[in-house]
């Protein structure tokens, strides 16, 4: 773990995560990451991850649908990221996303640098990242402020599309974290984030109707080639006994699309079995606003359009429990230097109006993972 | 605007009370999991993943953070 001052541990990491949810989206993903000492004050890491998707029930085809990206054409499109432009109704995987990332923590006597280079890739997109961040510890190291930027480029090539078109994301991140008491721990984050170039999802349709000559015409979203971010937000962890904590949070976020959201979120731990058992169950609860071009239905073509649920209103809830057990517990392995660790998350969300193309309103999703944990010297 | 003042004035009370000292050997404590904000960056990572992709907004999701700080 990366505390300001610390290095990380030397560690394997492996873990098997999945998402099934309502609309027929069936993601598995295994992860392997590793972070290693090379010299007292340096650490090296790294990570691989590859998505395996099927996304069955969401594929479907839609002839002359007019694209503004690069051409006012009418073209053919379909309604998931598949590579497969026929069948659809199998669960067969569609679609494989590989992430690789590496990189390097430094110390420089109590102040902590790191720096991280990601790589996306699957068959319609990439993006490159580059993160860095410096943590400096103060008041007895009581108090750190930590400091993060992300740079990206990502770039987006769908299928039965010619052109290519560029994203590009900076995100700066200010975080005062303050050791209140042995028994009280707070965080402040502040974010902000421009996003330039194409923003929108070109596999989603937007029909626009005119009810006086009952003439439709199918559109992609179009959308501002610009978005500013910013969020704040405020947690806590509060020490309840010697074995159990509760961490609260809380959240606020606004953007230039008119997004606007409140996150509230609690988190009950507890350890059993000398601290070799930790069990957690948290509930976290999302209110949004939608975007100001957001329309469920369209009557006329408007200068920007989305029907993506992700910018319609919204109230969401996520359950979660996990736990991690020290492998000292399980009898035949004994080995206190491998942890193994599990979650299980529901969550449901409820959108002002039903998606536009399942015609659901209520999205229920399953995520499970489990993994372990090795430490090394 | 009115936002920003009062991150502002968080921020300042913040500072403020890291006047606050748990000196070290009083840190035991601290150092147990149950104290720690996302021991586990990976795992916040592929949740955070998951739910940027199903709602309309991102970041401030906090940093690891806690723990006895005593290395």
């Amino acid at each position: 773990m990366l505390i300001a001052q610390q290095l990380p541990a030397n560690e394997i990491q492996v873990d098997f995560n999945s998402y099934f949810d309502n609309y027929g989206v069936e993601i598995i993903y295994p992860e392997v990451s590793f972070s290693k000492s090379v010299s007292e004050n340096t650490s090296i890491n790294g990570r691989v991850l590859v998505d395996v998707i099927t996304t069955a029930s969401m594929k479907s085809h839609f002839d002359s649908v007019y694209s503004f990206a690069n051409t006012s054409k009418g073209l053919d499109a379909f309604t998931s990221a598949s590579k497969r432009t026929h069948g659809g109704s199998d669960n067969n995987p569609d679609e494989l996303r590989g992430e690789f990332g590496i990189g390097v923590v430094q110390l420089f006597d109590e102040v902590n640098v790191s720096l991280t280079n990601l790589y996306s890739i699957e068959h319609d997109y990439s993006s490159e990242t580059i993160a860095g961040s410096i943590s400096v510890p103060m008041a007895k190291k009581n108090t750190t402020i930590q400091l993060g930027l992300v740079k990206s480029w990502d770039k987006i090539f769908p299928q039965t599309r010619t052109w290519i078109e560029d994203k590009s994301v900076i995100s700066s991140t200010l975080t005062l974290s303050q050791i209140f008491s042995t028994g009280f721990i707070g965080q402040i984050e502040l974010f902000y984030s421009n996003l330039s170039g194409f923003l929108s999802d070109p596999y989603q349709v937007v029909t626009v109707v005119n009810f006086d000559s009952a003439f439709f015409q199918k559109y992609e979203n179009i959308y501002p080639d610009y978005r500013n971010r910013g969020a704040a937000g405020l947690r806590t962890i509060i020490r309840l006994n010697d074995v159990s904590s509760l961490q609260l949070a809380y959240r606020y976020y606004l953007d230039d699309w008119e997004v606007k959201s409140h996150t509230i979120s609690a988190l009950y731990e507890h350890l059993f079995f000398d601290e070799k058992l930790l069990f957690g169950a948290g509930i976290r609860s999302y209110f949004q606003t939608k975007a100001k071009f957001f329309k469920a239905e369209y009557n006329k073509l408007e200068e920007y359009m989305s029907v993506d649920p992700k910018l319609n209103g919204m109230i969401s809830n996520e359950l979660e429990f996990n736990f991690s057990l020290n492998g000292s517990l399980i009898p035949i392995i004994e080995n206190e230097k491998l942890e193994f660790n599990g979650r299980f998350n529901f969550y449901i969300r409820k959108t002002d109006s039903p998606d536009w193309h399942s015609r659901y309103d209520v999205l229920y999703a399953y995520l499970m993972s489990a993994g372990f944990r090795f430490l090394f010297d | 605007m009115k936002l920003i003042k009062y991150i502002l004035l968080i921020l300042i009370i913040g500072l403020c009370l890291g006047c606050t000292t748990v000196e070290p050997w009083e840190r035991e404590g601290l150092s147990s999991p149950i104290m720690i904000f996302d021991k586990n960056p990976i795992e916040k990572g592929i949740k955070i993943h998951h739910i940027e992709f199903r709602e309309g907004s991102a970041g401030a999701t906090g940093s690891q953070s806690g723990g006895c700080g005593c290395g």
